[in-house]
């Protein structure tokens, strides 16, 4: 299995979403990584690339791991989350009716993805958003 | 629980090719996924009324082997192929969740 691998990630493709949690999830069981982290990787990749999905104009995911962590982050092409303080708050959505239809926009996705991280980093502009996520093995 | 012992009460039907021996420990009902991802548990039986890949995708995710459908909701075909590869059980029910839970428990 590679250590790193990069993804594109289509905006709006609801029924793609997931693949590349699952392929990361995969990946990381081949490597006996433990349950629990697992776990918590599939929650953080899986709400990060569903962000991808619902609110951007679609980007890349890129993963590297190595002995006691992985590290995985995500850019997009845009538009940017206005206020960062307010789009992590619980229950704060801006999603759109058709994500809505899909199961998505409870406003839980950031505050998912940073309960699941050891550290979290999430920068913005309208040219794109960049988040940063590392998860320790240990 | 095993999947064999609630088919009946719940009058559930199987659409995928996995047998009735599947188990399962306690339920977890809910639509918003995000939610699900934050709160269900490893082999939880997923209770929804959200008939879509993503269901699939977050069962997958946190190792749930069983997603019953509830008021006789669907999955298409492409659906129960995924959830076949997966090693996923989809089964649909025509009573609400609050029923299936309540037949479910006995309560």
């Amino acid at each position: 299995m590679e250590n790193t691998g990069k993804f594109q990630i289509e905006a709006m493709d609801l029924e793609n979403a997931g693949n590349v949690s699952s392929f990361i999830k995969k990946t990381l069981i081949n490597k006996g990584i433990a349950k629990n982290i697992i776990k918590r990787v599939s929650i953080a990749v899986y709400e990060a690339e569903i962000n991808v999905v619902i609110h951007s104009y679609g980007g890349w995911c890129t993963y590297m791991i190595d002995d006691d962590k992985i590290r995985v982050v995500f850019e997009d092409t845009g538009p940017g989350i206005e206020d960062i303080e307010q789009a992590i708050q619980p229950g704060f959505s801006t999603a759109n009716t058709q994500a809505i239809y899909y199961g998505f926009g409870a406003g839980m996705g950031l505050m998912n993805i940073k309960n699941a991280s050891d550290t979290f980093n999430l920068t913005s502009s309208p040219k794109g958003t960049i988040l940063d996520i590392v998860i320790n093995f240990n | 629980m095993q999947v064999i012992d609630i088919l009946e009460k719940i009058k559930g039907e199987i659409l995928t090719k996995k047998s009735t021996n599947q188990t399962f420990d306690d339920i977890y009902a809910g639509d918003l996924l995000s939610h699900v991802m934050a709160h269900a548990k490893e082999n939880n039986l997923f209770l929804t009324i959200m008939a879509n890949m993503n269901a699939i995708a977050v069962a997958s995710l946190l190792d749930m082997k069983v997603i019953v459908f509830a008021e006789d909701v669907k999955p298409t075909l492409e659906m129960i192929s995924k959830a076949d590869d997966e090693g996923i059980m989809l089964i649909t029910s025509p009573y609400n969740v609050v029923e299936i839970i309540r037949k479910v428990y006995e309560i």
